[in-house]
């Protein structure tokens, strides 16, 4: 018999919080259209609504089954439909771990690394995230924990810098080309907000108050990414949107006295993020698929996953306009509709109604 | 734990062997050539660069007492474009240039005046260069800044970096960062500009000066201004840090000569019949450090006061005259008041972004200066 472990809402606060600020940190300027400078801090409102409208079917889920999770419910309404939902998001996550690992592969190779191999460092990112998820949620969460105090101390020390570096010409009039790249941009940032199905999944281990967690969760994400993009855009204008990664690219202009080089912190911190967030998603997909279809080597999907990712970096590499396509808004959107909002919402109609049908029949034999 | 244990070696030893830093890629600091500044001038069938580098012989053995030349060295090579100039220099030298060090970009003033468009996008696109690299234009060819000599243990890059620097005490002096320029370029209404430096050769050594300021349109170097005209840009882009100005006093029969402590320029914007005004409002303080009279040590209230409205009325003058002089002669805004106007009235702005160079002539505007004297040398303090 295998002991279930638990986290605590503040852990779950952490990993959910670090997640998302990586994929803020790697938001690329590939193959999309930009606002201008002061469009970007709308859009952060934008965001906020997107992202509310598809977490409705999660808190509704919070809120009707405190201790279930997508697949237990799921299971509910069919077997069948439990197994297909575990594959489907096991396949979600492995592409959100495929994506964040491929994001980390381009900057490590455009900005780290640029004349050489990166196979290398993709190889002990695997292995080590590999090794990281086979610990558990808990030690995750731990970790989660302590990384995210970093994060929060490097980047508040990186603002600080730049505060005598933003300038108040350096924003635009606010929608200069109209509401559309704002809105566009904001479903952007809201279609790379997996959490929300991270929740959905991870609910009935966590030990506190669901609800009130996600509100401060959702708080403080936007409130930092608007403070990101204030200094990114306050300090280097529309030179920002030029560079693959602005939000980097903030962090080569915060110079101070003899301290040149404030980028090499920010590069560590991805790096160490990023491979948090690929333990949690690796994780994620073998649990889904240990409660579906059980396991008969120890940690074979953890493994495998990793396996079949490196196969699929290594036909990917050199292949930049790939990037793009794994970029794609109208992908993405989609993709973000159907998981985190279409099918929780099915599963909790189709419940409802087997339920009701239910309650209906033995109302019927009872009479 | 046995496992663990071992794991954690193979890690630690895996470590050794891929982490082992420059040797890994056989990229020792002595084999690379260390870039200090760049020079770019446009040839007829492509580019000419000139590439400022660091002797790393004689860095690496400073006191060997073996003749290892200069600290510094120029190699020059040409290509089609920036990357293929530049990568063309290791044909020359057999080391791959590193930019990441470089602290200067030097464009030749033919390069200027045909547009800098061409030669950016190396610099913005490139990982290696920071985008706070330093940016000036050659009154004669880049080459010839670059490739200047200014001793045996001087690093001209250095020197040049310092000049720039010296704005904090020298009212004539801008310095402009990569992506500051590309952003004043990349505003539709705003022209860009950058500081232009002079060489001069004395018995085989270089001195550089920052004589003047060229002003673009678009991309292309369209006009200089010096002096008085460099204060006021860098008053009215609230950029003066300090620098000196002397007023003369015909009533005390005295020279006087301040020192800019503080600035701080404010503008607000507003319409009047559909029309651009803007309202410039200059706070500074400043110290008299001399005082050139016929009468001894003129430190009265009478002759501070005096003092002090004759500097406000020659800082005012320095603004109304350039801007005057940029609106109705030059037809050109290198100090982003468009950009200020764009902010506080959106509407205006969106109706008449496409034109607004055509109505430069019917802007107008007031000055007022604020002065206040800090000190006067060894006299009386804090009036």
């Amino acid at each position: 018999m295998t002991r279930t472990s638990f986290i605590r809402t503040y852990q779950l606060f952490c990993i959910l919080l670090l997640s998302r600020l990586l994929s803020l940190l790697t938001l690329a300027s590939i193959g999309t259209e930009q606002p201008s400078s002061t469009d970007y801090l709308v859009s952060v409102f934008f965001c906020g609504l997107f992202i509310l409208f598809l977490s409705i079917p999660m808190l509704l889920f919070l809120k009707n089954y405190p201790q279930m999770n997508l697949v237990d419910v799921a299971y509910r309404v069919s077997p069948i439909v439990s197994k297909c939902i575990s594959v489907l998001y096991a396949v979600f996550f492995s592409y959100f771990a495929f994506v964040t690992l491929s994001t980390l592969k381009l900057f490590v190779a455009t900005s780290v690394f640029p004349n050489d191999e990166s196979t290398v460092f993709v190889l002990i990112c695997l292995a080590a995230s590999c090794y990281a998820a086979t610990l558990g949620l808990e030690a995750i969460g731990r970790a989660s924990t302590i990384a995210l105090s970093i994060f929060v101390f490097s980047f508040l020390f990186i603002i600080l810098i730049m505060f005598d570096k933003v300038r108040f010409l350096n924003f635009t009039p606010l929608f200069l080309d109209g509401v559309a790249p704002s809105a566009k941009f904001g479903l952007r940032l809201a279609s790379i907000t997996n959490e929300i199905a991270m929740i959905l999944i991870l609910a009935p281990r966590v030990k506190g108050n669901k609800q009130k967690m996600y509100g401060w969760w959702l708080f403080c994400l936007l409130l930092s990414i608007l403070i990101i993009f204030f200094f990114t855009f306050g300090g280097l204008g529309d030179f920002a949107v030029k560079q693959l990664f602005p939000v980097y690219s903030m962090a080569v202009l915060s110079e101070f006295s003899v301290f040149q080089r404030f980028d090499v912190l920010l590069t560590g911190i991805w790096i160490l993020t990023a491979f948090l967030k690929i333990s949690l998603l690796f994780y994620l997909q073998s649990e889904l698929l240990k409660k579906s279809f059980g396991e008969k080597i120890k940690n074979q999907y953890i493994y495998g996953l990793g396996v079949v990712i490196f196969i699929l970096q290594f036909m990917l590499r050199g292949r930049f306009s790939n990037y793009a396509a794994i970029t794609n808004l109208t992908a993405r959107s989609i993709i973000a509709f159907v998981f985190l909002f279409l099918i929780p919402l099915c599963i909790l109609i189709l419940d409802k109604l087997k339920n009701r049908k239910n309650s209906t029949e033995g109302e019927s034999m009872h009479a | 734990m046995r496992k663990k244990l071992l794991l954690a070696f193979l890690l630690l030893l895996s470590v050794s062997f891929l982490f082992s830093g420059c040797d890994y890629t056989k990229n020792e600091i002595k084999n690379r050539l260390i870039v200090q500044a760049i020079g770019v001038d446009a040839t007829e069938n492509g580019v000419r660069v000139t590439l400022q580098t660091l002797n790393t012989d004689m860095a690496g053995n400073p006191n060997s007492g073996a003749n290892l030349g200069d600290v510094i060295s120029s190699i020059t090579a040409e290509g089609e474009n920036l990357s293929d100039a530049i990568s063309n220099v290791s044909k020359t030298v057999g080391r791959k240039p590193l930019l990441s060090q470089n602290r200067l970009i030097v464009f030749g003033r033919e390069t200027a005046e045909k547009g800098l468009y061409p030669f950016l996008d190396y610099f913005v696109r490139s990982t290696e260069n920071r985008a706070t690299v330093l940016l000036a234009l050659s009154d004669t060819t880049a080459e010839e800044v670059v490739s200047a000599k200014m001793g045996e243990s001087i690093l001209p890059a250095n020197s040049l970096e310092d000049l720039f620097y010296a704005r904090r005490f020298n009212a004539q002096i801008v310095k402009e960062e990569l992506f500051s320029f590309v952003n004043r370029l990349e505003d539709e209404n705003t022209d860009a500009f950058l500081p232009m430096i002079k060489a001069e050769k004395k018995e085989e050594e270089g001195k550089f000066t920052i004589d003047s300021v060229g002003v673009f349109k678009g991309d292309a170097l369209s006009y200089e201004i010096k002096d008085d005209a460099v204060t006021a840009l860098l008053l009215l882009n609230n950029q003066l840090e300090g620098g000196f100005f002397t007023v003369e006093n015909p009533e005390f029969q005295a020279l006087s000569t301040a020192q800019i402590q503080s600035s701080k320029t404010k503008i607000h914007t507003k319409l009047e019949k559909d029309k651009p005004h803007y309202s410039v409002y200059v706070k500074m303080t400043i110290d008299l450090i001399e005082n050139q009279s016929k009468m001894p040590s003129p430190t009265d209230k009478s002759f501070i006061f005096s003092t002090k409205s004759l500097c406000e009325a020659r800082v005012g003058k320095m603004i109304t005259e350039n801007l005057e002089s940029c609106f109705k002669e030059k037809n050109s805004d290198p100090y982003r008041l468009f950009r200020r106007l764009s902010l506080e009235h959106p509407f205006y702005y969106k109706k008449n972004r496409q034109d607004f160079k055509d109505k430069l002539p019917e802007i107008s505007y007031d000055v007022s200066v604020e002065i206040k004297i800090s000190h006067i040398g060894n006299g009386t303090e804090n009036i």
